[in-house]
């Protein structure tokens, strides 16, 4: 499914300023539905990028328009027959749009792009033409809590505090050893990053707490930092150099 | 060969008040420039944080010496004073200066800059050295800091007696530490552990080692551990 390109703006917050902004913003968000019982759900992503990872290096490269191709589950783990999602990632200047495509029946082989044949579709044409192109294998994995929040005004505005962000290699089984020990850690458990999406604009409401609680906008890509704390990219071969 | 005499002699002649030559420009700009090249290697050497920029590093230099002719220019005359608000006051300054230190060695870039313009060397040279000592110095020394380390603690325990063991736990937490949050908790595993994360600040009488036994002693926990964050500390 196609989605409308939407605002998406990033902060990185210590636990203090989430407690602050949440203070601020109880009467215009509620809890995502979907969350645990301490309204947080594990996030786990493996992304696709090609052989000389073309995708981390437009980010750096600070390419305006820029994509990602990556394999979402809302677990520790992918599983047979879990709901799991291929998504493209677009971003064109500063706005941002994902392609999402529900793997009903997944298994485990779906991590592989070689065993994605899909239906044709519009979305799939995307996908395989970017499968094609950068013959997409497999690259970073990245696992975090996410604790959700929605506005109950404004239907397209979604909050979130992503906490616990790990890197894990291609194949890299989750273990709570991992996480405890900040292994794979991008960063140190006190920092969160929270990111703000709209599609209209974003409300006078969320401006405001930020601008209260000093925040400064950042970029912080998830797969590209993860990347980098695995040092994925010097696996670059001399052929793509 | 009349012609280029002629413009070189419009070019360097003398306007009715100014009574500085090419050399005397030069020289401040000079001068100007070897003071805003001192302050920039201060701001450099005291920078935290990554909001590093090399174009405000230009900036200073920029500052520096433009001020330096402008002051010049306008010399003891009140005309091309206004005259110069007037000309500022159509440029629009858009930018957002991120850090309030950076106002600061804008400004002081600016003053050394007027110094040298309106050649006032030694009070331009005074500022700068002693700014880039102090600025330095503060930095080295941590002046002003408050600094708070904050210490992360993860405690993974079973599930089965949850209510208990985390009853527990807190109490010891209680008693070891000025403040404690509990900000995450991982579950689902499949291993019938949860693992709490808090965040702590430590008081004096914290001893890692101690605490470290009075969890391990609570039944149901596994295992325990330490990380310390500094609050300052910019990601």
């Amino acid at each position: 499914m196609f989605g409308s390109y939407r605002h998406e703006l990033k902060y990185v917050v210590k636990h203090d300023d989430k407690a602050f902004l949440l203070e601020r913003w109880r009467r215009h968000l509620v809890k995502d539905p979907y969350a645990n019982e301490f309204a947080t759900t594990p996030v786990l992503s493996q992304y696709y990028d090609s052989p000389d990872f073309a995708f981390y290096r437009d980010k750096y490269d600070g390419l305006v328009v820029r994509n990602k191709v990556r394999l979402r589950t809302y677990s520790h783990s992918f599983k047979a027959g879990a709901a799991c999602f291929l998504e493209i990632k677009q971003k064109k200047y500063d706005l941002i749009r994902k392609i999402r495509m529900p793997l009903p029946g997944f298994s485990c082989d779906c991590l592989e792009p070689g065993n994605w044949n899909f239906p044709e579709s519009k979305e799939n044409s995307v996908l395989e033409t970017l499968k094609e192109r950068y013959l997409l294998r497999k690259s970073a994995q990245v696992w975090y809590l996410r604790e959700a929040y929605y506005s109950i005004i404004e239907p397209d505005v979604r909050v979130t505090f992503d906490s616990s962000v790990t890197a894990l290699y291609p194949g890299e089984d989750l273990t709570r050893t991992a996480v405890v020990e900040q292994r794979g850690s991008v960063m140190p458990d006190s920092y969160m990053i929270l990111e703000v999406k709209a599609t209209e604009r974003i409300p006078a409401w969320v401006s405001k707490g930020v601008m209260a609680g000093e925040l400064v906008q950042k970029p912080v890509p998830k797969y590209v930092l993860a990347m980098d704390k695995l040092r994925m990219s010097e696996f670059i071969t001399g052929a793509y150099l | 060969m009349k012609q280029t005499d002629y413009f070189l002699s419009q070019l360097f002649r003398p306007s009715e008040a100014v009574n500085f030559g090419l050399a005397d420009v030069v020289l401040a700009m000079t001068v100007s420039a070897i003071l805003c090249f001192m302050l920039a290697g201060a701001y450099r050497e005291t920078h935290r944080g990554t909001s590093y920029s090399q174009s405000f590093l230009l900036t200073l230099f920029l500052m520096g010496t433009s001020t330096s002719v402008v002051m010049m220019i306008i010399g003891s005359n009140i005309a091309r004073a206004f005259s110069l608000v007037g000309a500022l006051s159509i440029i629009r300054f858009r930018t957002a200066v991120k850090d309030p230190r950076d106002t600061g060695f804008l400004f002081t870039a600016i003053v050394a800059g007027m110094g040298c313009g309106t050649q006032f060397y030694m009070p331009a040279i005074a500022l700068t050295v002693f700014v880039s000592v102090l600025v330095t110095a503060l930095y080295h020394f941590d002046y002003g800091s408050k600094q708070r380390l904050d210490m992360i603690l993860k405690i993974t325990f079973s599930r089965e007696g949850e209510t208990d063991s985390q009853k527990a736990i807190e109490s010891v937490l209680k008693k070891q530490f000025k403040r404690y949050t509990l900000i995450n908790r991982l579950l689902d595993f499949g291993d019938g552990l949860a693992t709490n994360v808090y965040v702590t600040q430590p008081a004096k009488k914290t001893k890692k080692d101690e605490l470290e036994l009075m969890l391990k002693e609570i039944g149901g926990v596994s295992s325990i551990s330490f990380f310390e964050t500094d609050q300052n500390s910019n990601i």
